[in-house]
């Protein structure tokens, strides 16, 4: 009777110490499964927001080119029209003149007058569309340039996930526990995003470019400008000295 | 009866005033809102007219002079392209946002 005793609180021990022990044990098998399905899952959810953020960058480029381009055709267009409006008011200017000028002096002032005018009109005019074009076409490299760091970038990034993934992977089938795999993995993918902040902050320094690019532009205008001046204060000059009364 | 009166004639004087307030102000405000649309068309910026031609030379010289005024404003205009250069920073920031720690 002794023995049976004996044997029941043997067994009865037993099981106590598997019923904790248990669900340890079977915690460890499953995690690394579990582990493993959820890369799966986490893969494919990666894969689709990329294609979602690409899809969304691609037509964000698409609307600026659109509109850079329409604003251009804009601005030319009243660009255009101005020049016109201006060049049939210089004509009544001259018509004026002409009205005024009574020798054949005055006449040949104003007649000088008028061709050193349209020489500086049309002068300064080129050098005004040389630095609009020059302007757009260094916009467009800076867009151009730009694609293609942020093309770069965002390929380096993807690479480098894939790479966490694949690695993730690996030891997921091997050996490596469960905990040391994800927190191999989490630490990959943020080496990545940080690689990646770091490459988008440096395409972002356009600031320094785009001051350049303006001063230059504004240093060309002025000159043209401040040389068209001083072409019409000689003009106007010499044009004073046929009609001295004025 | 006669104090009523007064009271009345006050009170719809009153009246009289306070809906012709709001008509002159609706009819300003009417007057208004074109002259604010062109020049929100113009970009903020005033569109300069060539000035009447007199024969005076020194007006001639001063309609050359204004007219620089209308190129420079075109010239000015191209900033806008380098500006819109870096329109697409929040669509690039959005791919370091492109998993969820969470999800593994």
């Amino acid at each position: 009777m002794k023995a049976i005793y004996k044997t029941f609180f043997t067994l009865l021990g037993i099981a106590a110490v598997l019923s904790v022990l248990a669900p340890i044990f079977v915690s460890a098998q499953t995690s690394k499964p579990s582990l493993c399905s959820k890369l799966t899952d986490f893969v494919s959810k990666f894969e689709q927001k990329v294609i979602e953020h690409e899809s969304k960058l691609e037509a964000k480029r698409t609307e600026i080119l659109n509109k850079i381009t329409t604003k251009r055709d804009e601005r030319d267009a009243k660009l255009a029209g101005n020049r016109t409006k201006w060049d049939d008011n210089r004509n009544e200017h001259y018509a004026k003149l002409e009205e005024r000028a009574q020798t054949d002096a005055q006449k040949q002032a104003v007649d000088t007058f008028k061709t050193a005018i349209e020489a500086a009109v049309a002068k300064r005019r080129a050098a005004v569309d040389a630095a609009i074009q020059s302007s757009r076409q260094q916009t467009d490299q800076l867009i151009a340039s730009r694609k293609s760091s942020v093309d770069g970038a965002v390929n380096a990034f993807k690479v480098a996930v894939d790479d966490a993934i694949e690695i993730a992977e690996l030891d997921c089938a091997g050996s490596t526990d469960s905990k040391t795999v994800r927190q191999t993995l989490i630490s990959s993918l943020k080496v990545a995003q940080e690689k990646f902040k770091t490459d988008r902050q440096a395409i972002d320094k356009l600031g320094p470019i785009i001051s350049q690019m303006t001063t230059i532009r504004n240093q060309a205008i002025k000159k043209a400008f401040d040389d068209f001046k001083a072409e019409v204060e000689a003009a106007k000059t010499a044009l004073k000295a046929a009609f001295p009364e004025e | 009866m006669a104090l009523d009166k007064k009271t009345m004639s006050i009170v719809g004087l009153a009246v009289v005033l306070l809906v012709s307030g709001i008509a002159y102000i609706l009819i300003k405000k009417e007057a208004l809102i074109p002259s604010i649309q062109q020049f929100v068309q113009l970009g903020g910026r005033r569109e300069v007219s060539p000035p009447k031609a007199t024969g005076k030379i020194d007006d001639v010289e001063n309609a050359l002079k204004l007219e620089l005024s209308v190129e420079e404003s075109a010239v000015a205009g191209e900033k806008a392209d380098s500006d819109a250069i870096i329109g697409d920073s929040q669509e690039i920031s959005n791919f370091g946002q492109s998993y969820n720690e969470s999800d593994l």
